[in-house]
């Protein structure tokens, strides 16, 4: 489903990003760890199409496509879902009517009928039982005056809502506690099928104590220097990064 | 030639350049007066045998004063950032009353919008019975066309009228050289009018260069309540100018809401001054919309007269490439304990032109005045200009006054946020000036209103917008 290849990223005329490789198949969620600034959530920026990250070399291709041609509201018509470290607040607009408007213009691409109001009312409603998010959040302003917790699960009902193929998770742990965490895994498990991707970009060991990834990658100053299954995590958790540095380690597994 | 000849000769072509310029000024400004003049005379023509004595003298009063200043230029301060030459070049007509009849159908067609309630059409500047709903009678309340009720009403509407103030300016004093309709609304006390009054004046396709000026008069009586809602709307391509005059009164105790659309046709000129008085412990608050015109004015004079008076007023422009509004607001405190909010916005798209001036005075001696005044200014281009500007004249001493004025752009990481989620750039910005645009709405008190100011901002949004 989706193939990086070579992908170098500047920011700031800063190289952050030095020759990604990275393979996701349907149905598989993979795990993108490492210590700060090693560039994940640049990554992750760089799929949803943020126009502060500039790609100076390589190429990304999702479903067979060029997805670096494609604007960010074309990516995300075509099934790619960021959920941000940081959600933007909106005062302003209601959740429920930007929800439907993103809703709608991703069905329109697809040639399906706009859903009305009421119809899609009840569709959020019960999307909002899912992250335990009471009924008034649909008429709240987006993020306007959340908690940490709040914006993180609303970004959870973002992807719930807009059924993405690929969902990007970025650090959308951070900061939660164990309650909400489980709920996130549990949302995050929920969106798990066979059409679909899910990449999680992490700091900490414990969201995959919950949510069972196929693989885990750790990316340190812009490469991806060790790929493996579960017990990589668990190995990083017990020994840090550090240990990866040394030469020959490189490689990896 | 040598170089002091050159220069000469050169001084005296300029000198000679001032004079015609001059001279062509003076033309344009006696050329205007000439052409008023004779509108003037037209419409005494045609009133003579209907109107009482004191309108013609009111009238002819007004006429003079009118010829004595003429029209502003942009060296007037209060319209130095509104350039109104084309109104005075402009030969615009008087319109004859029942030249364009609209039928039901075409009205609805025209304007497909309605609010639960009492509504006065008025098209081309006359009432239009046919298409007005008129509210079943009221013990005193009197809601009907200015025209008819100077026959059924003469002494109040005399008494109101001929009142002088100190707030009219020369557009003020041109609609009164003219008056011949419009609406008179008299609440009595103690009563509340529930649903709002909706004024709906609409400008036909037929005429080009009509000259319409509407005169309302709304006087709500102590302890009463009642809600006004005035709309110029037009989907004519003609060059028009409405030049028009609301007067209103809430008296002791009084509660009066005023909301106001203008959306007129894109060749429309507008000049429009709300008067309002408001009397002791009494409330006038207001919400102004404004969309049409390609030049467009709205004075706000508010005289807060006695102790206690409050008053709301919140504002939202959005003018297109090519279109220009201009609002002034002045709030007089008179009294102590007077409170009052403003909150104007602006959205600003495409090579569009915007004014803001509020003027707040606080008289000698009004005490425990509590003023705040905000204006916001959202620009969608880097072609669109804004001048905001308070004006704060406070003489008394024990004072609370703010003001803050902003203007800023819509913000990157909120516009990636928007399409990141598939919406497009276009519609990423609808929905974030609207958001911008929720907190004067909000202020509409029903939900009909509500939804009938949204829709029209939505509508801006529409046709031939264009982001640059």
């Amino acid at each position: 489903m989706l193939q990086i290849k070579n992908l170098h990223v500047n920011v700031n005329g800063t190289e952050i990003l030095r020759g990604i490789h990275l393979e996701i198949r349907g149905g598989e969620i993979h795990t993108i760890m490492g210590p700060n600034g090693s560039g994940k959530s640049t990554l992750a920026r760089v799929l949803a199409g943020h126009p502060d990250y500039e790609v100076t070399e390589g190429e990304i291709l999702f479903k067979g496509e060029n997805l670096l041609e494609l604007s960010p509201e074309k990516r995300a018509r075509s099934g790619v879902f960021l959920a941000f470290q940081y959600p933007v607040e909106i005062p302003g607009v209601t959740n429920s009517y930007f929800l439907r408007a993103a809703l709608n213009e991703i069905r329109a691409s697809r040639g399906l009928e706009e859903m009305d109001a009421s119809d899609f009312l009840a569709f959020l409603k019960e999307k909002m039982k899912l992250v335990e998010m009471d009924a008034s959040f649909a008429s709240r302003f987006v993020n306007d005056g959340f908690s940490g917790g709040e914006k993180k699960r609303n970004e959870v009902l973002q992807m719930l809502v807009l059924e993405p193929l690929l969902a990007v998770l970025d650090e959308t742990d951070s900061g939660l506690d164990i309650d909400a965490l489980k709920l996130v895994s549990r949302c995050t498990n929920l969106m798990r099928s066979k059409e679909r991707a899910i990449l999680l970009v992490t700091h900490y060991q414990r969201l995959l104590n919950y949510v069972q990834p196929d693989f885990v990658h750790v990316l340190m100053d812009g490469r991806i220097v060790k790929s493996g299954g579960r017990d990589l995590a668990l190995k990083l958790e017990e020994l840090g990064y550090e240990w990866m540095r040394e030469p020959g380690s490189l490689k990896g597994a | 030639m040598d170089a002091r000849a050159w220069e000469f000769e050169g001084s005296l072509k300029r000198e000679i350049q001032m004079i015609m310029v001059q001279d062509q000024k003076k033309d344009k400004h006696s050329k205007a007066l000439e052409h008023y003049e004779s509108l003037f005379h037209g419409l005494n023509a045609t009133c003579k045998s209907s109107e009482p004595s004191w309108l013609e003298v009111l009238r002819r009063n007004a006429f003079l004063k009118f010829s004595q200043i003429g029209f502003p230029t942009t060296k007037t301060e209060a319209w130095k950032y509104t350039n109104v030459s084309e109104i005075e070049t402009a030969r615009f007509q008087n319109v004859q009353r029942g030249s364009s009849l609209v039928v039901k159908e075409e009205f609805d067609q025209m304007f497909p919008f309605s609010l639960n309630g009492t509504r006065l059409v008025f098209v081309n500047g006359f009432f239009a019975e046919h298409l007005s709903i008129l509210p079943n009678p009221q013990d005193g309340v009197v809601i009907s066309s200015l025209d008819l009720a100077i026959k059924t009403h003469p002494e109040i509407l005399k008494s109101y009228l001929t009142r002088e103030t100190n707030t009219e300016d020369v557009f003020a004093t041109l609609n009164k050289a003219f008056i011949q309709d419009g609406v008179f609304v008299y609440v009595p006390q103690n009563l509340e009018i529930k649903n709002p009054i909706h004024l709906i004046f609409i400008q036909g396709e037929s005429q080009s260069l009509s000259l319409v000026q509407p005169r309302n008069l709304i006087v709500i009586g102590p302890r009463s309540r009642a809600s006004i809602i005035e709309t110029f709307f037009s989907v004519s391509e003609h060059a028009y100018f409405t030049n028009g005059v609301t007067e209103m009164v809430a008296e002791e105790g009084a509660t009066l809401r005023y909301g106001r659309v203008q959306a007129e046709g894109k060749k429309a000129y507008h000049v429009y001054a709300t008067n309002v008085q408001v009397g002791k412990e009494s409330s006038f608050s207001s919400l102004v919309l404004d969309l049409g015109a390609k030049i467009a004015r709205h004075n706000l004079n508010v005289e807060l007269l006695d102790v206690g008076a409050s008053c709301n007023l919140n504002g939202l422009y959005f003018p297109r490439s090519g279109q220009h509004m201009d609002h002034h607001t002045s709030i007089q405190h008179q009294k102590p304990e007077g409170v009052s909010r403003q909150l104007y916005k602006g959205i600003l798209s495409g090579a569009s032109q915007a004014v803001f001036c509020g003027n707040i005075f606080v008289a000698p001696g009004a005490q425990k005045t509590d003023a705040a005044q905000a204006n916001k200014n959202l620009l969608l281009s880097s072609e669109a200009t804004i001048d905001t500007k308070p004006q704060l004249e406070i003489f008394a001493d024990d004072v609370k006054c703010t003001h803050g004025a902003a203007i800023g752009e819509l913000d990157p990481t909120q516009v990636f946020y928007l399409k990141s989620r598939g919406i497009s750039e276009l519609k990423a910005k609808e929905i974030l000036s609207l958001g911008f645009a929720v907190e004067v709405l909000n202020h509409a008190e029903l939900e009909t209103t509500h939804e009938y100011f949204e829709t029209l901002v939505k509508n801006q949004f529409e046709g031939n917008y264009c982001e640059k």
